[in-house]
């Protein structure tokens, strides 16, 4: 599968602004941390090997990779058709939070199916959540920045409700359901770690979204409706059916991602698990343009920035504070350096018309 | 004899787009000079250097005999350069006292501004225009020529000596183009030097001292009107290539393909389109007329379903297709294109394959299922380039970096090469150069000779004229007269157009 032309190109100036940028964010976090008294081959040791130095921390950036990604991917794959989605992590943790019911309630299937229906549970809970905003905004046109904001919130509070009163595991004094069948539980790739066969059904989804993105009509319904809303709804795009369309799937893979988290990772569905990983989401999908191949590039990214960091902290204690700061660090060098890199390409070629002039 | 405005060697890159070429370009002062040419031959691109819209990539500029350079309008004003831009700038909402002085009111303190010296200001300046307009109500209130006008007056009230008028006379009837052109003249009686951009020849011999025509971003040549004929004026604007000139021939018109009934649209409380009856056969050219803003714009939409119709019917082919979508309508045989191309017709910041692929991607040989055939898609649209002679690169640029002429182009291709029955082409010539619009009006006329119904909305006399086998005019949302092109002359559809007269 290749993407088109027009695709690729645009991809390699974007990988490039990033690149430098993520290279320039360093070196602004390495100074900060020199200034404040560390020293640098010690940072940058400790940074590494907490996630390259074990398979098993290995496997965690992975684990943690495979969840920025969906989330990524459910706000970009909405932003595409022009509708926000912030919602991310309210449509994680009503996913999640049916996930571990299935996983919990269903009784005496084989593995597979038990695993196929938590998964499809949470996905639909995804779903469910971000139509409800959707709909809002398509019948009432009420701004859906607001309204998915708002049903984080209302995420939150149901499910902790929920988990604190009716659903509590028995005995547990903290917000959390029972442990899910075994029959339900993701495989770990490693033992201990959070990386479960669960990461098959993100690279699957991911290449789903992929295909969907660069070769059906719906994706490329979505570019049009993204860049001119006018001009789709004059060429007979059904507007309203599409964005709907784009925010179920967004919340479908926001809700995949709860049922990894809590099929492959935690067993059972907790209160603020995700961790307002949405955010995150929201973000990349941002800085990487929509592009799900710069999402896959922004997340690895992201995913070894945050390990690496805890490293610092537990090796070295520096405050975790400097993981949001270079990732800001990131966001706004990237946003410029866009800017930055068509001027670039702009004098490039000027230069070579002049030279034909010559 | 002083020259107002001088360039030297005036040269603008769009990326790798050569917009103006070494341009050597004079402006007498006292004079009006045309600027003449073709969409996309850079007139536009030369006048936004000068009012400092756009900064020349090398080249000089010498306004009164001064070398200078303009980094922004602001810049351009003080040096008495004002430009009239196609679309307004005033603030409807504003009085035209409030508009005339917005960023430099006389003030007294932080709260109350002199408006009765702005006020006497303005009536002279109204005066000298002949315009004796009410100063104390909002402009909004006023007609598209008294805005037109107005302004000029603001461009005059900041002290410009040179002005500037991007094709003032494109959303103004054949009257009030008159008006306008008397007032240029009574400006060049009182000293200011005038740089008008514009299309038509007419205008151009009418009123200009000079005539500069442009092509393909060089300047062909500066001529006394005196010393330059239509021929001539042609020749340089689309270069060597003859003219095709159209002939339409009689032929009997199929059966009544669209009918509208009774159609009502409304805008909110507003009714816009009112009552409005008419049918559009097969094999003919049904010319919609009016001035801008009488409810053409909302009938289209109602016809391709962009709009619902709130009373009335339109049936399409015998089917009543008023409670259809969009997507219905065209797949069922409608085609559209837009009056508003940037807008509407195309999304600027996706490649050419994209525009192109719109609406097409829902027949059977461009899909499978959900699945789109890109390769298919890919040999259609390189055919399109070819066959409506877009220039482009390759179908992977940005549509928006095409000139609106090849836009155009684009945007026709698309639409006629779906080879509906019934095509609706809103304004076709709008803003295109000459030779776009001989192709465009010969491709109206072939796909109406092989049994095309065609709805032809556009402002122009000579195209309704030349293109129509009837002509309907509305006025405040009434189709005021349906009539045939030899029955009628110009000065009578001027009547039906301002609302004097009417025949239905």
């Amino acid at each position: 599968m290749k993407a088109p032309h027009i695709v690729r190109r645009k991809i390699v100036q974007h990988a490039l602004s990033f690149v430098s940028a993520i290279i320039l964010a360093l070196v602004i976090g390495l100074a900060m941390l020199a200034l404040d008294g560390f020293a640098l081959k010690d940072v940058i040791n400790s940074a590494f090997s907490s996630t390259f130095a074990s398979s098993f921390r290995f496997a965690n950036m992975v684990s943690r990779m495979i969840i920025i990604i969906l989330v990524a991917l459910a706000a970009a794959i909405p932003f595409k058709a022009g509708i926000w989605n912030i919602g991310g992590d309210g449509q994680l943790a009503v996913g999640g939070f049916l996930t571990a019911l299935a996983g919990f309630y269903i009784i005496g299937l084989p593995p597979v199916f038990h695993v196929s229906l938590a998964i499809l549970a949470g996905m639909f809970g995804g779903a469910l959540w971000a139509s409800i905003s959707a709909y809002i905004r398509l019948k009432f046109n009420a701004n859906e920045i607001v309204t998915t904001i708002m049903m984080n919130y209302l995420a939150v509070l149901l499910t902790g409700y929920l988990v604190n009163y009716p659903f509590r595991a028995p005995g547990s004094s903290n917000a959390e359901t029972s442990l899910i069948r075994e029959s339900a539980m993701l495989t770990r790739m490693l033992p201990l770690s959070n990386l479960s066969s669960g990461m098959y059904v993100v690279l699957a989804a991911f290449l789903i979204i992929c295909f969907i993105d660069w070769k059906t009509s719906w994706g490329y319904e979505w570019r049009v409706l993204g860049a001119n809303d006018e001009f789709a709804r004059y060429g007979g795009v059904k507007d309203k059916r599409m964005r709907f369309l784009s925010m179920i799937i967004g919340g479908a893979l926001a809700g995949l991602a709860g049922a990894i988290l809590v099929l492959g990772v935690n067993h059972k569905y907790m209160l603020g698990m995700g961790g307002g990983v949405g955010f995150t989401g929201v973000l990349i999908a941002l800085i990487a343009a929509n592009s799900p191949i710069l999402i896959l590039i922004v997340s690895m990214i992201f995913a070894i920035l945050q390990s690496g960091m805890i490293g610092l902290e537990s090796k070295l204690g520096v405050a975790t504070e400097y993981s949001s700061i270079l990732q800001s660090v990131i966001i706004l060098l990237v946003i410029t350096r866009s800017q930055a890199w068509s001027s670039i390409s702009n004098l490039l070629t000027r230069r070579s018309l002049h030279g034909k002039h010559d | 004899m002083t020259l107002a405005i001088e360039t030297h060697q005036i040269t603008k890159l769009y990326g790798d787009t050569v917009a103006n070429d070494h341009i050597d370009f004079s402006v007498i002062e006292g004079h009006i000079h045309a600027v003449l040419g073709e969409n996309g031959a850079g007139k536009t691109t030369l006048v936004k250097i000068l009012f400092g819209e756009e900064m020349p990539t090398e080249g000089e500029i010498k306004i009164f005999g001064k070398t200078v350079t303009i980094h922004n309008p602001a810049e351009a004003l003080d040096l008495s350069i004002g430009f009239i831009h196609q679309h307004f700038t005033l603030v409807n909402e504003f009085t035209i006292a409030q508009n005339f002085a917005l960023g430099i009111e006389p003030c007294n303190n932080l709260f109350f501004c002199d408006y009765d010296t702005v006020n006497k200001k303005v009536k002279n300046i109204l005066d000298m225009l002949e315009m004796p307009l009410k100063l104390d109500v909002p402009v909004g209130s006023f007609s598209v020529e008294e805005r037109q006008i107005m302004e000029i007056g603001k461009a005059l009230y900041r002290g410009a000596q040179i002005l500037i008028l991007d094709e003032p006379t494109s959303v103004l009837t054949p009257q009030k183009i008159e008006k306008l052109l008397d007032i240029l003249r009574k400006l060049r009686q009182e000293g200011k030097t005038i740089i008008m951009i514009t299309h038509k020849l007419e205008e151009a011999f009418s009123i200009a001292d000079e005539i500069s025509v442009l092509r393909k971003g060089v300047l062909v040549a500066t001529l006394p009107h005196d010393r330059v004929n239509r021929e001539q004026l042609i020749r340089m604007m689309v270069g060597e290539e003859p003219l095709i000139t159209l002939k339409k021939e009689d032929h009997p018109f199929g059966d009544a393909l669209v009918q509208v009934r009774n159609l009502c649209v409304n805008n909110y409380d507003n009714r816009i389109v009112k009552n409005v009856s008419f049918e559009i056969h097969r094999g003919e050219i049904f010319g919609l007329t009016g001035v801008g803003g009488n409810g053409q714009a909302e009938l289209v939409e109602a016809l391709i379903g962009m709009r619902p119709a709130s009373e009335g019917d339109i049936r399409f082919d015998g089917k009543s297709v008023v409670h259809w979508d969009i997507q219905k309508r065209r797949l069922s045989g409608m085609a559209y294109v837009p009056e508003n191309r940037i807008e509407r017709g195309a999304a600027v910041s996706l490649s050419i394959l994209d525009n192109l692929v719109m609406g097409h991607h829902y027949l059977p040989e461009f899909h499978q299922g959900l699945l789109l055939k890109y390769k298919n898609l890919q040999s259609f649209a390189r055919d399109i380039i070819k066959d409506f002679e877009v220039v482009a690169s390759s179908l992977e640029i940005n549509a928006g970096s095409l000139s609106g002429g090849n836009l155009q182009k684009l945007i026709i291709g698309r639409e006629f090469s779906l080879n509906t029955p019934f095509l609706i082409v809103a304004y076709p010539s709008q803003g295109i150069d000459i030779r776009t619009t001989k192709y465009v009006h010969s491709e109206l006329i072939r796909r109406r000779d092989t049994g095309y119904a065609i709805l032809l909305v556009s402002g122009d006399m000579d195209e309704i004229f030349n293109l129509s086998d009837r002509i309907g005019v509305m006025y405040s949302g009434e189709l005021v007269a349906i009539t045939k092109p030899e029955e009628i002359n110009r000065f009578e559809l001027g009547q039906y157009m301002v609302g004097s007269r009417r025949n239905c």
